[in-house]
Protein backbone atom coordinates (compact mmCIF):
# COMPACT_ATOMS: atom_id res chain seq x y z
CA UNK A 1 0.00 0.00 0.00
CA UNK A 2 1.76 3.10 -0.97
CA UNK A 3 0.85 5.96 0.96
CA UNK A 4 1.34 9.62 -0.06
CA UNK A 5 4.64 10.40 1.32
CA UNK A 6 3.89 14.42 1.11
CA UNK A 7 3.33 15.98 4.38
CA UNK A 8 0.30 17.75 5.14
CA UNK A 9 1.06 21.54 4.60
CA UNK A 10 0.10 23.31 8.35
CA UNK A 11 -3.52 25.59 8.67
CA UNK A 12 -2.17 29.10 8.18
CA UNK A 13 -5.97 30.62 7.35
CA UNK A 14 -4.51 32.01 4.25
CA UNK A 15 -7.15 31.14 1.45
CA UNK A 16 -6.04 28.18 -0.56
CA UNK A 17 -4.38 29.61 -3.88
CA UNK A 18 -4.12 25.52 -5.49
CA UNK A 19 -5.06 26.12 -9.12
CA UNK A 20 -5.96 23.36 -11.84
CA UNK A 21 -3.92 23.30 -14.92
CA UNK A 22 -6.61 25.00 -16.82
CA UNK A 23 -6.59 27.94 -14.11
CA UNK A 24 -9.82 27.48 -12.42
CA UNK A 25 -9.06 26.87 -8.13
CA UNK A 26 -9.35 23.46 -6.94
CA UNK A 27 -11.44 24.97 -4.19
CA UNK A 28 -14.24 26.24 -6.63
CA UNK A 29 -14.25 23.22 -8.48
CA UNK A 30 -14.91 21.25 -4.94
CA UNK A 31 -17.52 24.06 -3.70
CA UNK A 32 -19.73 23.06 -7.36
CA UNK A 33 -19.77 19.32 -5.30
CA UNK A 34 -20.73 20.74 -2.36
CA UNK A 35 -23.33 22.92 -3.68
CA UNK A 36 -22.17 25.59 -1.81
CA UNK A 37 -20.69 27.56 -5.85
CA UNK A 38 -22.97 27.82 -9.18
CA UNK A 39 -23.22 25.51 -11.62
CA UNK A 40 -20.45 26.04 -14.29
CA UNK A 41 -20.41 24.72 -17.83
CA UNK A 42 -17.11 24.77 -18.01
CA UNK A 43 -16.60 21.70 -15.96
CA UNK A 44 -18.69 19.50 -18.05
CA UNK A 45 -15.81 20.31 -20.64
CA UNK A 46 -12.64 20.34 -19.15
CA UNK A 47 -10.64 17.43 -18.19
CA UNK A 48 -8.90 18.80 -15.39
CA UNK A 49 -12.08 19.72 -13.38
CA UNK A 50 -13.03 16.35 -14.51
CA UNK A 51 -10.71 14.43 -12.44
CA UNK A 52 -10.52 16.83 -9.45
CA UNK A 53 -14.46 16.12 -9.33
CA UNK A 54 -13.92 12.61 -9.68
CA UNK A 55 -11.45 12.05 -7.13
CA UNK A 56 -13.91 13.93 -4.38
CA UNK A 57 -16.26 11.12 -5.35
CA UNK A 58 -14.23 8.24 -5.39
CA UNK A 59 -13.51 9.86 -1.34
CA UNK A 60 -17.43 9.99 -1.19
CA UNK A 61 -17.64 6.16 -1.84
CA UNK A 62 -15.25 5.53 1.26
CA UNK A 63 -17.15 7.74 3.46
CA UNK A 64 -20.22 6.08 2.76
CA UNK A 65 -18.04 2.92 3.48
CA UNK A 66 -16.71 3.95 6.43
CA UNK A 67 -20.26 5.72 8.03
CA UNK A 68 -21.42 2.02 7.35
CA UNK A 69 -18.31 0.07 8.86
CA UNK A 70 -18.48 2.32 11.79
CA UNK A 71 -22.02 0.99 12.27
CA UNK A 72 -21.18 -2.43 12.47
CA UNK A 73 -17.96 -2.18 14.66
CA UNK A 74 -18.58 -2.76 18.01
CA UNK A 75 -15.21 -1.37 18.75
CA UNK A 76 -16.52 0.54 21.52
CA UNK A 77 -18.87 -0.34 24.14
CA UNK A 78 -21.65 2.06 24.52
CA UNK A 79 -23.50 -0.64 27.20
CA UNK A 80 -20.52 0.02 29.08
CA UNK A 81 -20.24 3.70 28.74
CA UNK A 82 -23.61 4.60 29.57
CA UNK A 83 -23.12 1.87 32.58
CA UNK A 84 -20.11 3.64 33.73
CA UNK A 85 -21.81 7.24 33.29
CA UNK A 86 -24.33 6.12 35.44
CA UNK A 87 -22.14 4.89 38.43
CA UNK A 88 -20.82 8.55 38.57
CA UNK A 89 -23.87 10.23 37.92
CA UNK A 90 -25.72 8.77 40.93
CA UNK A 91 -23.07 9.57 43.02
CA UNK A 92 -23.70 13.04 42.19
CA UNK A 93 -27.87 13.39 41.98
CA UNK A 94 -29.58 16.36 42.57
CA UNK A 95 -32.35 16.24 44.89
CA UNK A 96 -33.75 20.20 45.27
CA UNK A 97 -35.69 21.52 47.88
CA UNK A 98 -37.43 19.34 50.67
CA UNK A 99 -40.94 19.65 50.30
CA UNK A 100 -43.29 18.99 53.49
CA UNK A 101 -45.91 15.87 52.98
CA UNK A 102 -48.57 15.46 55.68
CA UNK A 103 -49.81 18.38 57.94
CA UNK A 104 -48.27 21.12 58.94
CA UNK A 105 -46.94 20.26 62.32
CA UNK A 106 -45.53 16.88 60.84
CA UNK A 107 -41.72 16.64 60.19
CA UNK A 108 -42.08 14.78 56.85
CA UNK A 109 -40.51 15.51 53.38
CA UNK A 110 -40.01 14.62 50.13
CA UNK A 111 -37.29 16.18 47.94
CA UNK A 112 -38.08 18.15 44.70
CA UNK A 113 -36.44 15.52 42.14
CA UNK A 114 -38.30 12.64 43.83
CA UNK A 115 -42.00 15.26 43.67
CA UNK A 116 -41.21 16.07 39.87
CA UNK A 117 -40.74 12.24 39.00
CA UNK A 118 -44.43 11.69 40.38
CA UNK A 119 -46.14 14.46 38.33
CA UNK A 120 -43.97 13.99 35.31
CA UNK A 121 -44.99 10.34 35.06
CA UNK A 122 -48.92 11.34 35.78
CA UNK A 123 -48.41 13.38 33.12
CA UNK A 124 -46.64 11.26 30.61
CA UNK A 125 -49.87 8.65 31.56
CA UNK A 126 -52.15 11.47 29.78
CA UNK A 127 -52.57 10.05 26.15
CA UNK A 128 -50.61 12.26 23.81
CA UNK A 129 -48.86 14.14 26.42
CA UNK A 130 -44.79 14.10 27.31
CA UNK A 131 -43.94 16.10 30.17
CA UNK A 132 -40.30 18.20 30.26
CA UNK A 133 -39.39 20.83 33.20
CA UNK A 134 -41.36 19.80 36.42
CA UNK A 135 -40.48 22.52 39.50
CA UNK A 136 -42.31 22.22 42.31
CA UNK A 137 -42.24 25.26 44.82
CA UNK A 138 -43.62 26.37 48.37
CA UNK A 139 -46.49 28.96 48.17
CA UNK A 140 -44.98 31.14 49.94
CA UNK A 141 -41.14 31.07 49.66
CA UNK A 142 -38.65 30.82 52.53
CA UNK A 143 -35.02 30.58 53.76
CA UNK A 144 -34.35 26.77 54.50
CA UNK A 145 -37.60 24.10 54.84
CA UNK A 146 -40.73 25.33 54.46
CA UNK A 147 -43.88 24.11 55.44
CA UNK A 148 -47.03 24.38 53.71
CA UNK A 149 -49.20 24.39 50.43
CA UNK A 150 -46.93 24.17 47.17
CA UNK A 151 -47.67 24.95 43.78
CA UNK A 152 -46.45 22.85 40.68
CA UNK A 153 -45.05 24.49 37.09
CA UNK A 154 -44.94 22.21 33.88
CA UNK A 155 -44.11 22.24 31.21
CA UNK A 156 -45.02 19.93 28.42
CA UNK A 157 -45.43 18.69 24.79
CA UNK A 158 -48.93 17.57 23.66
CA UNK A 159 -49.97 15.82 20.41
CA UNK A 160 -51.50 18.70 17.76
CA UNK A 161 -54.97 17.06 17.72
CA UNK A 162 -55.40 18.02 21.70
CA UNK A 163 -56.88 21.51 22.09
CA UNK A 164 -54.60 23.86 24.73
CA UNK A 165 -56.97 24.56 27.23
CA UNK A 166 -58.68 20.65 27.38
CA UNK A 167 -54.57 19.42 27.53
CA UNK A 168 -53.80 21.28 29.90
CA UNK A 169 -56.98 20.85 32.46
CA UNK A 170 -55.99 17.04 31.62
CA UNK A 171 -52.77 17.09 33.01
CA UNK A 172 -53.81 19.14 35.63
CA UNK A 173 -56.61 16.96 37.21
CA UNK A 174 -53.30 14.04 36.99
CA UNK A 175 -51.06 16.00 39.05
CA UNK A 176 -53.38 16.67 41.40
CA UNK A 177 -54.79 12.99 42.02
CA UNK A 178 -50.64 11.75 41.64
CA UNK A 179 -50.21 14.61 44.54
CA UNK A 180 -53.15 13.52 46.92
CA UNK A 181 -53.10 9.59 45.90
CA UNK A 182 -49.51 9.24 45.46
CA UNK A 183 -47.84 11.56 47.71
CA UNK A 184 -49.57 13.04 50.16
CA UNK A 185 -48.35 17.23 48.95
CA UNK A 186 -51.02 19.62 49.75
CA UNK A 187 -50.96 21.08 45.67
CA UNK A 188 -52.96 24.22 45.49
CA UNK A 189 -51.92 25.36 42.02
CA UNK A 190 -50.80 23.30 39.22
CA UNK A 191 -49.47 25.59 36.12
CA UNK A 192 -49.08 24.02 32.91
CA UNK A 193 -47.17 25.64 30.05
CA UNK A 194 -47.65 23.54 26.18
CA UNK A 195 -44.44 24.26 24.91
CA UNK A 196 -44.08 22.10 21.89
CA UNK A 197 -46.04 19.77 19.96
CA UNK A 198 -45.73 16.05 19.46
CA UNK A 199 -46.72 14.37 16.13
CA UNK A 200 -49.74 12.23 16.35
CA UNK A 201 -47.53 9.35 15.48
CA UNK A 202 -45.75 10.00 18.56
CA UNK A 203 -48.82 9.72 21.15
CA UNK A 204 -49.76 6.51 22.17
CA UNK A 205 -53.14 6.43 20.85
CA UNK A 206 -52.48 8.96 17.91
CA UNK A 207 -55.45 10.52 16.44
CA UNK A 208 -58.09 12.85 17.24
CA UNK A 209 -59.00 13.78 20.63
CA UNK A 210 -60.66 16.78 21.97
CA UNK B 1 -28.48 19.75 8.58
CA UNK B 2 -27.96 18.45 11.68
CA UNK B 3 -28.44 14.71 12.56
CA UNK B 4 -31.55 12.95 13.68
CA UNK B 5 -32.69 12.43 17.29
CA UNK B 6 -33.82 15.80 18.19
CA UNK B 7 -37.04 17.81 18.26
CA UNK B 8 -37.10 21.39 17.43
CA UNK B 9 -38.75 24.01 19.97
CA UNK B 10 -41.31 25.51 18.06
CA UNK B 11 -45.08 24.91 16.48
CA UNK B 12 -43.22 22.46 13.34
CA UNK B 13 -41.97 19.07 14.94
CA UNK B 14 -38.95 17.62 12.97
CA UNK B 15 -36.82 14.41 12.96
CA UNK B 16 -38.11 11.26 13.15
CA UNK B 17 -40.79 10.03 16.19
CA UNK B 18 -38.09 10.04 18.67
CA UNK B 19 -40.21 9.59 21.80
CA UNK B 20 -39.55 11.79 24.06
CA UNK B 21 -37.48 14.88 22.30
CA UNK B 22 -34.02 15.58 23.54
CA UNK B 23 -35.12 18.78 24.67
CA UNK B 24 -37.60 17.65 26.75
CA UNK B 25 -35.27 15.08 28.58
CA UNK B 26 -32.74 17.52 28.96
CA UNK B 27 -34.77 19.85 30.59
CA UNK B 28 -35.81 17.38 32.61
CA UNK B 29 -32.22 15.59 33.67
CA UNK B 30 -31.28 19.49 34.04
CA UNK B 31 -33.62 19.53 37.02
CA UNK B 32 -32.04 16.05 38.78
CA UNK B 33 -34.25 13.17 36.87
CA UNK B 34 -31.14 10.92 36.10
CA UNK B 35 -33.18 8.25 34.65
CA UNK B 36 -33.97 10.89 31.70
CA UNK B 37 -30.14 11.14 31.63
CA UNK B 38 -29.10 7.68 30.94
CA UNK B 39 -31.91 7.98 27.89
CA UNK B 40 -29.89 10.78 26.62
CA UNK B 41 -26.44 8.46 27.48
CA UNK B 42 -27.96 5.93 25.92
CA UNK B 43 -29.28 7.63 22.38
CA UNK B 44 -25.55 9.61 21.76
CA UNK B 45 -23.11 7.81 23.22
CA UNK B 46 -23.27 5.51 20.05
CA UNK B 47 -22.07 8.50 17.65
CA UNK B 48 -19.73 10.05 19.82
CA UNK B 49 -18.05 7.28 20.75
CA UNK B 50 -17.65 6.71 17.13
CA UNK B 51 -16.64 10.30 16.83
CA UNK B 52 -14.11 10.49 19.33
CA UNK B 53 -12.53 6.46 17.79
CA UNK B 54 -11.76 8.64 14.93
CA UNK B 55 -10.38 11.89 16.38
CA UNK B 56 -7.85 10.14 19.41
CA UNK B 57 -7.59 6.90 16.90
CA UNK B 58 -7.60 5.01 20.74
CA UNK B 59 -10.80 2.86 21.49
CA UNK B 60 -10.23 2.78 25.50
CA UNK B 61 -8.91 6.61 24.96
CA UNK B 62 -12.02 7.18 23.27
CA UNK B 63 -14.33 5.94 25.97
CA UNK B 64 -12.62 7.50 28.70
CA UNK B 65 -12.89 10.67 27.18
CA UNK B 66 -16.87 10.37 26.18
CA UNK B 67 -17.80 9.41 29.72
CA UNK B 68 -15.47 12.35 31.11
CA UNK B 69 -17.94 14.54 28.62
CA UNK B 70 -21.00 13.52 29.53
CA UNK B 71 -20.25 13.70 33.04
CA UNK B 72 -19.50 16.94 32.66
CA UNK B 73 -22.63 17.35 31.05
CA UNK B 74 -24.54 16.04 33.54
CA UNK B 75 -22.57 18.72 35.88
CA UNK B 76 -22.95 21.68 33.54
CA UNK B 77 -27.00 21.18 32.66
CA UNK B 78 -28.13 23.27 35.22
CA UNK B 79 -26.49 26.25 33.07
CA UNK B 80 -27.57 24.26 30.20
CA UNK B 81 -30.52 26.94 28.50
CA UNK B 82 -31.14 24.80 25.22
CA UNK B 83 -29.15 27.44 23.06
CA UNK B 84 -27.78 24.82 21.06
CA UNK B 85 -29.71 20.85 20.39
CA UNK B 86 -28.63 19.18 23.62
CA UNK B 87 -26.96 16.61 20.50
CA UNK B 88 -24.88 19.57 19.04
CA UNK B 89 -23.46 20.45 22.85
CA UNK B 90 -22.24 17.20 22.94
CA UNK B 91 -20.58 17.13 20.00
CA UNK B 92 -18.98 20.27 21.48
CA UNK B 93 -17.67 18.42 24.75
CA UNK B 94 -16.60 15.50 23.44
CA UNK B 95 -14.28 17.64 20.09
CA UNK B 96 -13.07 20.09 22.44
CA UNK B 97 -11.74 17.02 24.99
CA UNK B 98 -10.10 15.20 22.33
CA UNK B 99 -8.27 17.61 21.07
CA UNK B 100 -7.23 18.15 24.83
CA UNK B 101 -6.30 15.18 24.78
CA UNK B 102 -4.11 15.23 21.89
CA UNK B 103 -2.55 18.12 22.50
CA UNK B 104 -1.95 16.94 26.46
CA UNK B 105 0.02 14.32 24.49
CA UNK B 106 2.34 16.36 22.47
CA UNK B 107 2.36 20.02 24.76
CA UNK B 108 4.51 22.27 22.48
CA UNK B 109 2.07 21.22 19.31
CA UNK B 110 0.12 23.43 17.85
CA UNK B 111 -3.51 21.35 16.94
CA UNK B 112 -3.28 22.91 13.33
CA UNK B 113 0.41 21.60 12.33
CA UNK B 114 0.71 17.82 11.54
CA UNK B 115 2.83 15.75 13.73
CA UNK B 116 5.85 13.95 12.88
CA UNK B 117 5.79 11.33 10.49
CA UNK B 118 6.79 8.67 12.91
CA UNK B 119 4.52 9.70 15.92
CA UNK B 120 4.17 7.21 18.19
CA UNK B 121 0.70 7.31 19.30
CA UNK B 122 -0.22 6.13 15.73
CA UNK B 123 1.64 3.36 16.35
CA UNK B 124 1.23 2.86 19.81
CA UNK B 125 -2.69 2.13 19.53
CA UNK B 126 -3.85 1.49 16.34
CA UNK B 127 -7.53 0.70 17.38
CA UNK B 128 -9.10 2.48 14.34
CA UNK B 129 -12.55 2.04 14.30
CA UNK B 130 -12.89 0.36 10.62
CA UNK B 131 -10.30 -2.02 9.37
CA UNK B 132 -12.20 -4.35 7.64
CA UNK B 133 -11.07 -3.40 3.85
CA UNK B 134 -7.40 -2.74 2.93
CA UNK B 135 -9.32 0.67 1.36
CA UNK B 136 -10.63 1.52 4.73
CA UNK B 137 -7.01 0.93 6.33
CA UNK B 138 -6.01 3.18 3.95
CA UNK B 139 -8.52 5.86 4.74
CA UNK B 140 -7.91 5.69 8.27
CA UNK B 141 -3.57 5.85 7.76
CA UNK B 142 -3.87 8.61 5.77
CA UNK B 143 -6.75 10.34 8.02
CA UNK B 144 -4.23 9.84 10.82
CA UNK B 145 -1.46 11.85 9.14
CA UNK B 146 -3.80 14.72 9.45
CA UNK B 147 -3.70 17.56 12.09
CA UNK B 148 -5.84 17.10 14.88
CA UNK B 149 -7.38 19.94 13.84
CA UNK B 150 -7.92 19.06 9.90
CA UNK B 151 -9.16 15.31 11.44
CA UNK B 152 -11.86 16.32 13.49
CA UNK B 153 -13.13 19.10 11.07
CA UNK B 154 -13.27 16.34 8.28
CA UNK B 155 -14.91 14.03 10.54
CA UNK B 156 -17.55 16.38 12.00
CA UNK B 157 -18.36 17.22 8.57
CA UNK B 158 -18.41 14.16 6.50
CA UNK B 159 -19.08 11.40 9.22
CA UNK B 160 -21.37 13.41 11.56
CA UNK B 161 -23.05 15.85 8.76
CA UNK B 162 -22.50 18.90 11.14
CA UNK B 163 -22.66 22.10 9.68
CA UNK B 164 -19.30 24.67 9.33
CA UNK B 165 -21.02 27.06 12.19
CA UNK B 166 -21.53 23.76 14.10
CA UNK B 167 -17.92 22.50 13.61
CA UNK B 168 -16.30 26.02 14.37
CA UNK B 169 -17.98 26.12 17.98
CA UNK B 170 -16.82 22.50 18.17
CA UNK B 171 -13.43 23.01 17.33
CA UNK B 172 -13.12 26.97 18.45
CA UNK B 173 -11.95 27.82 15.21
CA UNK B 174 -13.46 30.57 12.73
CA UNK B 175 -16.01 29.26 10.24
CA UNK B 176 -13.66 30.25 7.54
CA UNK B 177 -10.76 28.66 8.96
CA UNK B 178 -12.75 25.37 9.20
CA UNK B 179 -13.52 25.25 5.31
CA UNK B 180 -9.81 25.45 5.18
CA UNK B 181 -8.98 22.56 6.93
CA UNK B 182 -11.46 20.52 5.35
CA UNK B 183 -10.18 21.74 2.14
CA UNK B 184 -6.28 20.94 3.39
CA UNK B 185 -8.01 17.30 4.85
CA UNK B 186 -9.72 16.66 1.32
CA UNK B 187 -6.34 17.42 -0.41
CA UNK B 188 -4.42 14.62 1.46
CA UNK B 189 -7.29 12.66 1.46
CA UNK B 190 -7.74 12.47 -1.93
CA UNK B 191 -3.71 12.61 -3.08
CA UNK B 192 -3.40 9.52 -0.69
CA UNK B 193 -6.36 7.55 -2.22
CA UNK B 194 -5.08 8.18 -5.34
CA UNK B 195 -1.82 7.32 -4.89
CA UNK B 196 -2.90 4.09 -2.53
CA UNK B 197 -5.21 3.27 -6.36
CA UNK C 1 -26.94 4.61 77.70
CA UNK C 2 -26.38 8.06 78.64
CA UNK C 3 -23.13 8.99 76.83
CA UNK C 4 -22.61 9.71 72.77
CA UNK C 5 -19.60 7.86 72.34
CA UNK C 6 -19.80 6.60 68.53
CA UNK C 7 -20.67 3.05 69.27
CA UNK C 8 -23.88 3.45 71.14
CA UNK C 9 -25.52 6.39 68.21
CA UNK C 10 -24.76 3.61 65.91
CA UNK C 11 -26.41 0.89 67.39
CA UNK C 12 -29.28 2.80 67.52
CA UNK C 13 -28.86 3.99 63.90
CA UNK C 14 -28.91 0.48 62.90
CA UNK C 15 -31.84 -0.29 64.94
CA UNK C 16 -33.71 2.64 63.32
CA UNK C 17 -32.28 1.31 59.98
CA UNK C 18 -33.88 -1.90 60.27
CA UNK C 19 -37.06 -0.90 61.91
CA UNK C 20 -37.50 2.11 58.83
CA UNK C 21 -36.44 -1.01 56.36
CA UNK C 22 -39.19 -3.18 57.39
CA UNK C 23 -41.80 -0.51 56.87
CA UNK C 24 -44.06 -1.61 53.46
CA UNK C 25 -43.71 0.82 50.96
CA UNK C 26 -40.12 1.28 51.44
CA UNK C 27 -37.82 0.64 49.15
CA UNK C 28 -34.18 1.10 50.65
CA UNK C 29 -32.70 3.35 52.95
CA UNK C 30 -29.78 5.22 51.52
CA UNK C 31 -27.62 8.17 52.36
CA UNK C 32 -27.91 11.32 49.84
CA UNK C 33 -25.55 13.44 48.86
CA UNK C 34 -24.99 14.90 52.07
CA UNK C 35 -24.42 11.28 53.93
CA UNK C 36 -21.91 10.61 51.42
CA UNK C 37 -20.14 13.76 51.58
CA UNK C 38 -19.56 13.53 55.23
CA UNK C 39 -18.31 10.31 55.17
CA UNK C 40 -15.74 11.32 53.19
CA UNK C 41 -15.05 14.09 55.12
CA UNK C 42 -14.96 12.43 58.13
CA UNK C 43 -12.49 10.10 56.47
CA UNK C 44 -10.12 12.08 55.37
CA UNK C 45 -10.19 14.40 58.53
CA UNK C 46 -9.95 11.81 61.16
CA UNK C 47 -7.76 9.51 58.69
CA UNK C 48 -9.06 6.46 59.80
CA UNK C 49 -10.88 4.36 57.83
CA UNK C 50 -13.74 3.87 60.10
CA UNK C 51 -17.28 1.63 59.59
CA UNK C 52 -19.06 2.44 56.42
CA UNK C 53 -21.84 5.31 57.79
CA UNK C 54 -25.50 3.29 58.37
CA UNK C 55 -27.04 4.35 55.00
CA UNK C 56 -29.87 7.03 55.13
CA UNK C 57 -29.96 7.46 59.27
CA UNK C 58 -28.53 9.79 61.31
CA UNK C 59 -28.69 10.17 65.01
CA UNK C 60 -27.67 13.14 67.20
CA UNK C 61 -28.49 14.53 70.37
CA UNK C 62 -29.98 17.91 70.21
CA UNK C 63 -29.14 21.26 71.16
CA UNK C 64 -30.94 21.03 73.91
CA UNK C 65 -29.05 18.10 75.50
CA UNK C 66 -32.10 16.05 76.47
CA UNK C 67 -33.94 15.33 73.29
CA UNK C 68 -32.95 12.57 69.89
CA UNK C 69 -32.64 14.13 66.44
CA UNK C 70 -33.02 11.48 64.33
CA UNK C 71 -32.95 11.95 60.52
CA UNK C 72 -34.00 8.90 58.02
CA UNK C 73 -33.68 9.27 54.20
CA UNK C 74 -35.23 6.90 52.20
CA UNK C 75 -36.80 5.49 49.16
CA UNK C 76 -40.31 4.94 48.52
CA UNK C 77 -42.27 2.01 45.93
CA UNK C 78 -44.67 3.56 43.78
CA UNK C 79 -47.75 2.23 44.77
CA UNK C 80 -47.54 3.09 48.38
CA UNK C 81 -48.65 7.22 49.61
CA UNK C 82 -45.69 8.81 50.53
CA UNK C 83 -46.61 10.25 53.60
CA UNK C 84 -48.72 6.71 54.47
CA UNK C 85 -44.89 5.35 54.32
CA UNK C 86 -42.80 7.85 56.28
CA UNK C 87 -45.84 8.10 58.81
CA UNK C 88 -45.16 4.64 59.33
CA UNK C 89 -41.60 4.84 59.45
CA UNK C 90 -41.81 8.03 61.89
CA UNK C 91 -43.54 5.66 64.24
CA UNK C 92 -41.30 2.51 63.79
CA UNK C 93 -37.90 4.62 63.92
CA UNK C 94 -39.23 6.35 67.10
CA UNK C 95 -40.24 2.97 69.16
CA UNK C 96 -37.14 1.21 68.09
CA UNK C 97 -34.95 4.44 69.00
CA UNK C 98 -36.72 5.05 72.63
CA UNK C 99 -36.37 1.39 73.42
CA UNK C 100 -32.69 1.14 72.96
CA UNK C 101 -31.75 4.89 74.15
CA UNK C 102 -34.12 3.71 77.18
CA UNK C 103 -36.03 7.42 76.74
CA UNK C 104 -39.92 8.26 76.34
CA UNK C 105 -40.35 8.86 73.31
CA UNK C 106 -41.09 12.75 72.96
CA UNK C 107 -38.05 12.87 74.25
CA UNK C 108 -37.11 11.43 69.78
CA UNK C 109 -37.61 13.63 67.33
CA UNK C 110 -37.84 11.55 63.95
CA UNK C 111 -37.51 13.63 60.40
CA UNK C 112 -38.34 11.55 57.40
CA UNK C 113 -37.74 12.13 53.76
CA UNK C 114 -38.04 10.94 50.69
CA UNK C 115 -35.01 11.60 48.33
CA UNK C 116 -36.47 9.03 45.64
CA UNK C 117 -39.75 7.22 44.59
CA UNK C 118 -38.63 3.97 42.52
Amino acid sequence: MALNANPVPPDDDLPDTELLDCGRSLESVWAVHDAEGPPDPHLLRCPHCATALRELHALDDLVRQARSADEDTAAADPARLTARVMDIVRLELRPGRSLPLGEADEDLWIVEAAAAKSFRAAADAVPGVRAGSCQVLPLTPGAGRVRGPVTVRLEVAAALSWNLQDVAEAVRTAVTSAAVQALGLDVRAVDVAVIDILDDEDAPDGGDRG
Amino acid sequence: MPGDGNHTSGPTPSGPAADPGDELLAARAREGDEGAFETLVHRHGPALLKLAVRILGDTAEAEDAVQEAFVSAWRRLPEYRGEAAFRTWMYRIVTNRCLNQLRSRRPAADLDTVPEPAAPEHEASPARAAESTAAMKALGTALAELSPEQRACWVLRELHNQSYEEIAEAVGITHQAVRGRIFRARRHLTEAMGAWR
Amino acid sequence: MTTEDSSSRRQVEEAVAAAAAGVPGVAYLRPGLTGLLRARTARLVHGTAGPEPVSGVRVRLGADRSTWQIEVKLTTLTGHRAVDVTRAVRTAASAAAGALLGVPEARVAVSVTVTGVL
